[in-house]
C-alpha cells in the first residue's frame, strides 16, 4: 500500500508538474548530447584526418560536462525545491496524520527515483534522437555524401549519463530533504510568499538603477574599447561589472516599477492593469537576484551562441574554395609518379595535370661562407614606391621604425602587407617556371603568361596574404602599369631590369599546404633554370579530379577512392581534404561547444524564470479567487497571467540582448569573432535567432498554459469563472 | 434603478455536500426576504450552515435546489458571464480574512472591483475620498495590507465592498478576526452606512455584539431557520444586545449550546 502511494504520487506528480519533468528530461538529454560526441559522424569522419586534434578535443570533453553537470545541478536543485514547494502542504498533512519525518523523505526519495528513472528513459531517447539529427544535418551540411553515417547510440555515454544524472538528482533530494527533515509542521502547512511588501525608498531605487547603470555602462565601455588589455584581465573585470551592473540595476527597477505603478494613475486602471503590474513587480522585486542572474545567463547564451554561429560562417565561406584549384598533390621521384598518375587505375581520376617546378633562387655567391649571403635582387624602387603607397598612419610607423618585423594580417594595408611579403623573402625569393604556372592558368581557363625574355610576375599565396580578389590587387597594379608606361624599372634581377607583368590571376599551387611560401616570382622556363638553387628545386604532381565525374559523383566520392588508391601505392601525397578537414575540425571545435554551452544557458535561464513564476503563481493562488468573487472573468485573469508572463521573460531578455549585442559588438571589434561571408551571415543569424526565439517562447507557451491550469482549476466553487 | 420592495428573496434554499455515502445536508429548506435597506444578520453555531447560506446568495456555490433572487431576477440561475457582472458590481463582499490582495495598495484594492468590470474612474475619486473619510482610511490608502492593522484592513475591505455602489453587501463574519474595539468600530460604520444611505447589508455571524447592530436577525440552526428577532423601533443596541443574549440563553439552555 505505502509502495502503491509512492507510485501514485510520482505518477501524479509527473502529471501535474510538466515543467518540473521536462526539466529533468532536459537535464538527461544535455548530458547524453555531450557524452556521445565522440559518436557523431562529422567526428568519426574527422578521426582520419585529424585524429590528434580530434582526441585532444575529445579529451576536454570531461571539463565540458563536469561543467555542464555542475550547472545543471543547480537547476536539478531549483526544480526539485519547486517541486516540493508545491507539495508541502501534502507533506504537512501527512506529517499530521502522524507519518514520521523519516518515512516522509524516503517516500521522497523513492518518489524521486521513480521519476528520475522515466526521466532518464525519457531523456536518453530525446538526446539520441537529437544527436542522431545533429549527426545527419552536420553531416549532410558538410559531408555531401562523403560522410558516412553511424548510429551514434552509444552504451558508454547512457552509462554516464545515468551516473551524472543520478548523482546530481539525488544529491539535491537530500539536501532539500534535509531541509524538509527541519521544517516544523506549521510552516509547511501555510507556506505562503513573503507578505512584506518592500518598495523601498525611491532614493535607495534610483542609487541601485543609478549604480547599475555605473556598472553596465563601465562594462560595456571595456567590451567596446578595452576588452583585451591586460591579457584578458579586462575580460574578467567586464564580466564582473556587467554581472553587478545587471544585479543592481533589475533591483532597483522592479522597486521602482512598483513607484511608478503608483504614479501612472490614469493608464493603469483599466481591467487588471494595476494587478497584472503588481504580481509582476512582486516577482521582480522579490526575487531581483535569481532574474539578474537569469538575465546574465541570456547575456553569455547569446554571445556563446553568436561565436559559434560566427565559426560556422566563417566555414562555410573557406568551403566555396575561392583560391584552393587542386584535388591533389603528389611528390616524389618525378618518372614514378609520372607513371602511377598515367596509368589505367588512375587516369579516370586525373584531370589538368601538372608538373610544378618550384625552386629559391641563388643568392651572389661571390661572397664568403660566414657572411651573410647576397641577393642578386634589387628592388629598392618598388620599395619605395610600395612605401608611398601605404596610408599616412602606417608610413609614419614604418619610417620611424615603430613596425619592426611584419604581420600580415587584413588589417594593414594593401601595400604594407606587399611590402613585409616581398621583404621577408627577397634574399633568396621562390622562382615558379612560366610553364608550370601556364598549365595552372590553363586549368582555370586564364590565357598563359608569354613571358618576353625579361619579363616575370609575382605569385602570392592566397592563403596567406589577404587578398580582395585574386585577379588583381589595386596598389600593385597601380604601380606596376605606371611603371610600363613610364618605362621605369622597378626591380632588376641579377643586374638585368625586368619589366614585371601586372594584374596575373592567383590560385593555390597546391592541393594543401606541401608548399607553404609568402610570394613567388614567375620567370621564364629559361631564367628559371639558370636562377634556380639546384638545393632547394623540387617538383610537385597536381591534378584535379575531372569535371564530369564531379558533375556524376560529386567531388567527395571520387576524391576518397582516389585517396585509396594512392594510399595504396605508397606515395607521398596531400589531397584537398585534409584541407577541408581541418577547417571542418575547427568549426566544430568551436561550435560545439560554444553552441551547447549557450543553448544550455538559455535553458536554464528559461527554466529558472518559468519555475519562479509558477511559484510565485502556486503562492498567490488566493488572490484569483478573491478577482473572481470581485467579478473577474477568467479570460480577464489569464489574459493578466499572460502578460505577467511575458513581462518576466523580457524584462531580463531586454537587457541581456542589449549587453549581448554589445558583447558580439566588442568581440568583433577586437577580432575575437568574424562574419567574413556577408551572404552567409543574415541566413545563419536568423536561423540561430530564431531558434532562440523558439526556445523562449515555447518556454513562455508552456508556463502560460501551466497558468491557464491553475486558473481553470479555480471551479473548486462550481460558480466561480 | 427602482428599488424592489424585496430586494433579496431566498425560496426554499437546499444544499447538499458530498455523494450519497457521506451526503450532508448543509442548508434543508431555507426561505427568507430581504427588504430593502435592511440590516439583516443571520446567526448560528460553528457548523449550522452560514457560511453555506451566504455563499449561495453570494453566487460563490450553487444550491442543489431552491431560488434565490436578486432584484427579482434568479441569480442562483445565472451562467457564468451573468455573474461576473453581478460579481463585485451589483453584490459586495466582505469576508472574515478580509480577502486583500496584499500586493495591491489600499486605494488599488478598493478601486479593483470598478478595474475590473471598466467603470469610470472620473466619477469614482470623488466616492473613493468620501468612503476612505467616512471609514477613516484616508492615511493608509497607499499602504499595502502587511502594514496596515487589522481593524483597517476590514475597513479597507468595506471600502472595497461598497464602492460600486452595490445592490446588496454580503459579510461573512466580518469581526472574526478582529479585536473588540476594531469590531465595534467596524460595525458602526456598517450601521451607519446602512442607516445614512439606505445600504442593504446581509451580515453572518455568530458574536450577539455583532449582531446586535443589525435591524433583524434571522437564527439559523442544522440548515434551517428556526427563529426571528426585530430590532424595535428607537430601541438602544443595548437594549437588543440584551434580548439576543437572553433568547440565545432560552434556546440552548447555554450559549455554548447554540454558539
Ligand atoms: N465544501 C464542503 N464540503 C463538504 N461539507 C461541507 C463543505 N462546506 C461546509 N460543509 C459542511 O456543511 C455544514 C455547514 O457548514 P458551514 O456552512 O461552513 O457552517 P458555518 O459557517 O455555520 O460554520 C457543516 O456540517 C460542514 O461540515
Ligand atoms: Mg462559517
Amino acid at each position: 500500500m505505502f509502495s502503491r502511494l509512492i507510485y501514485r504520487n510520482a505518477k501524479r506528480s509527473r502529471k501535474e508538474n510538466l515543467i518540473y519533468f521536462a526539466t529533468l528530461v532536459t537535464a538527461v538529454a544535455s548530458f547524453y548530447i555531450i557524452l556521445s560526441l565522440g559518436r557523431q559522424d562529422v567526428i568519426l569522419f574527422l578521426r582520419e584526418f585529424e585524429s590528434d586534434a580530434i582526441d585532444k578535443l575529445l579529451n576536454q570533453m570531461p571539463i565540458v560536462y563536469g561543467f555542464a553537470l555542475f550547472l545543471l545541478f543547480f537547476l536539478i536543485l531549483f526544480a526539485n525545491q519547486y517541486q516540493l514547494n508545491r507539495r508541502s502542504k501534502e507533506f504537512g498533512t501527512y506529517l499530521i496524520l502522524g507519518m514520521r519525518k523519516e518515512r516522509l523523505i524516503l517516500q521522497l526519495l523513492a518518489e524521486g527515483l521513480i521519476t528520475s528513472i522515466l526521466a532518464l528513459i525519457g531523456g536518453i531517447l530525446i538526446g539520441g534522437f537529437l544527436a542522431e539529427m545533429i549527426s545527419l544535418t552536420v553531416s549532410k551540411l558538410v559531408g555531401q555524401g562523403i560522410i558516412g553515417h553511424h548510429i551514434s547510440l552509444s552504451i558508454g555515454a547512457i552509462i554516464l549519463t545515468i551516473i551524472g544524472f543520478l548523482s546530481i538528482q539525488c544529491i539535491a533530494l537530500i539536501i532539500l530533504g534535509g531541509r524538509l527533515f527541519t521544517q516544523e509542521v506549521h510552516q509547511m502547512l501555510y507556506e505562503e510568499m513573503d507578505k512584506k511588501q518592500d518598495m523601498g525608498h525611491i532614493k535607495g531605487n534610483l542609487l541601485h538603477i543609478l549604480i547599475g547603470s555605473i556598472f553596465l555602462a563601465a562594462a560595456y565601455w571595456i567590451v567596446l574599447y578595452r576588452f583585451i588589455d591586460f591579457g584578458g584581465l579586462f575580460m574578467a573585470v567586464a564580466f564582473i561589472c556587467g554581472s553587478l551592473g545587471t544585479l543592481f540595476f533589475i533591483r532597483g527597477f522592479g522597486k521602482l516599477l512598483g513607484l511608478l505603478t503608483n504614479l501612472s494613475e490614469k493608464k493603469s486602471t483599466k481591467g487588471l492593469h494595476r494587478f497584472t503590474l503588481r504580481q509582476f513587480q512582486e516577482n521582480i522585486a522579490n526575487r531581483s537576484t535569481s532574474v539578474a542572474v537569469t538575465s546574465i545567463l541570456i547575456t553569455l547564451s547569446i554571445i556563446l551562441i553568436a561565436n559559434g554561429a560566427s565559426t560556422i560562417i566563417g566555414f562555410e565561406s573557406s568551403f566555396t574554395r575561392t583560391s584552393s584549384l587542386y584535388d591533389f598533390t603528389v611528390s616524389g621521384n618525378d618518372e614514378e609518379v609520372e607513371q602511377f598518375l598515367t596509368s589505367g587505375k588512375m587516369t579516370a581520376y586525373v584531370e589538368d595535370l601538372n608538373r610544378l617546378e618550384i625552386g629559391r633562387m641563388k643568392t651572389e655567391d661571390e661572397l664568403g661562407e660566414d657572411v651573410l649571403p647576397v641577393s642578386l635582387v634589387e628592388w629598392s624602387t618598388l620599395r619605395d614606391q610600395l612605401i608611398k603607397a601605404t596610408p599616412k598612419s602606417e608610413q609614419e610607423d614604418f619610417l620611424s621604425g615603430k613596425i619592426q618585423g611584419y604581420t600580415i594580417s587584413d588589417e594593414n594595408s594593401e601595400a604594407l602587407n606587399l611590402l613585409g611579403t616581398l621583404e621577408t623573402g627577397i634574399t633568396s625569393p621562390y622562382l615558379i617556371a612560366e610553364t608550370s604556372y601556364n598549365r595552372l592558368l590553363e586549368a582555370i581557363g586564364e590565357k598563359p603568361l608569354n613571358l618576353a625574355e625579361s619579363e616575370m610576375a609575382f605569385y602570392f599565396n592566397p592563403d596567406l596574404l589577404p587578398m580582395d580578389e585574386l585577379d588583381n590587387m589595386p596598389v600593385l597594379d597601380t604601380i606596376l602599369e605606371k611603371a610600363e608606361n613610364e618605362g621605369e624599372t622597378l626591380l632588376s634581377i641579377a643586374n638585368q631590369a625586368m619589366s614585371i607583368r601586372s594584374s596575373v590571376p592567383i590560385r593555390g599551387l597546391v592541393a594543401d599546404r606541401s608548399i607553404e611560401i609568402f610570394s613567388a616570382f614567375i620567370v621564364p622556363d629559361s631564367m628559371f633554370d639558370q636562377l634556380v638553387n639546384e638545393g632547394t628545386y623540387a617538383t610537385y604532381w597536381n591534378f584535379r579530379i575531372p569535371k564530369k565525374l564531379q558533375d556524376q559523383q560529386g567531388l567527395m566520392s571520387p576524391m576518397m577512392e582516389a585517396r585509396d588508391i594512392l594510399m595504396a601505392s605508397g606515395l607521398e601525397f596531400e589531397s584537398y581534404l585534409q584541407n577541408f578537414g581541418r577547417q571542418l575540425f575547427y568549426v566544430v571545435a568551436g561550435s560545439y561547444t560554444t553552441l551547447y554551452m549557450g543553448f544550455l544557458f538559455l535553458i536554464i535561464a528559461c527554466t529558472i524564470l518559468a519555475l519562479q513564476f509558477l511559484t510565485q503563481m502556486k503562492q498567490t493562488r488566493d488572490r484569483y479567487v478573491t478577482l473572481s468573487l470581485l467579478g473577474a472573468k477568467r479570460q480577464q485573469m489569464k489574459k493578466s497571467m499572460h502578460r505577467q508572463v511575458l513581462c518576466i521573460f523580457l524584462l531580463p531578455m531586454s537587457l541581456a540582448c542589449i549587453s549581448g549585442v554589445i558583447g558580439i559588438r566588442g568581440m568583433i571589434s577586437f577580432a575575437m569573432l568574424y562574419f567574413e561571408n556577408e551572404v552567409l551571415l543574415y541566413p545563419i543569424a536568423f536561423s540561430f535567432a530564431a531558434v532562440v526565439m523558439v526556445i523562449v517562447v515555447i518556454y513562455g507557451v508552456a508556463v502560460s498554459r501551466a497558468a491557464d491550469h491553475e486558473i481553470d482549476k479555480l471551479n473548486w466553487k462550481p460558480h466561480i469563472d | 434603478m427602482v428599488r424592489h420592495e424585496k430586494l433579496l428573496e431566498v425560496q426554499d434554499l437546499q444544499k447538499n455536500y458530498g455523494k450519497k455515502d457521506n451526503l450532508t445536508k448543509a442548508l434543508r429548506g431555507i426561505s427568507f426576504d430581504a427588504l430593502s435597506g435592511e440590516f439583516l444578520g443571520i446567526m448560528g453555531a460553528s457548523g449550522s450552515g452560514k457560511t453555506t447560506l451566504l455563499n449561495c446568495i453570494a453566487t460563490i456555490i450553487k444550491p442543489t435546489s431552491g431560488r434565490v433572487l436578486l432584484n427579482g431576477k434568479n441569480i442562483s440561475a445565472f451562467d457564468s458571464k451573468d455573474l461576473a457582472e453581478y460579481r463585485g458590481s451589483r453584490i459586495g463582499y466582505l469576508f472574515q480574512d478580509f480577502g486583500l490582495l496584499d500586493n495591491l495598495t489600499g486605494q488599488e484594492n478598493i478601486l479593483l472591483p470598478l478595474s475590473i468590470h471598466g467603470m469610470d474612474f472620473a466619477k469614482a475619486n470623488a466616492q473613493l475620498n468620501e468612503l476612505a473619510d467616512f471609514l477613516e482610511i484616508t492615511d493608509i490608502l497607499d499602504k499595502f495590507p502587511s502594514q496596515m492593522s487589522g481593524g483597517q484592513q476590514q475597513r479597507v475591505a468595506a471600502a472595497r465592498s461598497l464602492i460600486s455602489d452595490p445592490d446588496i453587501v454580503l459579510a461573512d463574519e466580518p469581526t472574526g478576526a478582529l479585536d473588540t474595539r476594531s469590531a465595534k468600530k467596524l460595525m458602526n460604520k456598517l450601521e451607519s452606512i446602512n442607516k445614512s444611505s439606505k445600504r442593504t447589508i446581509l451580515m453572518v455571524t455568530h458574536d450577539p455584539n455583532a449582531a446586535s447592530f443589525c435591524s433583524r436577525i434571522l437564527f439559523i440552526q442544522d440548515g434551517i431557520i428556526f427563529h426571528e428577532l426585530r430590532r424595535k423601533q428607537g430601541e438602544a443596541r443595548e437594549k437588543f444586545y440584551e434580548r439576543i443574549l437572553q433568547l440565545l440563553a432560552q434556546l440552548g439552555g447555554g450559549s455554548a449550546n447554540v454558539l
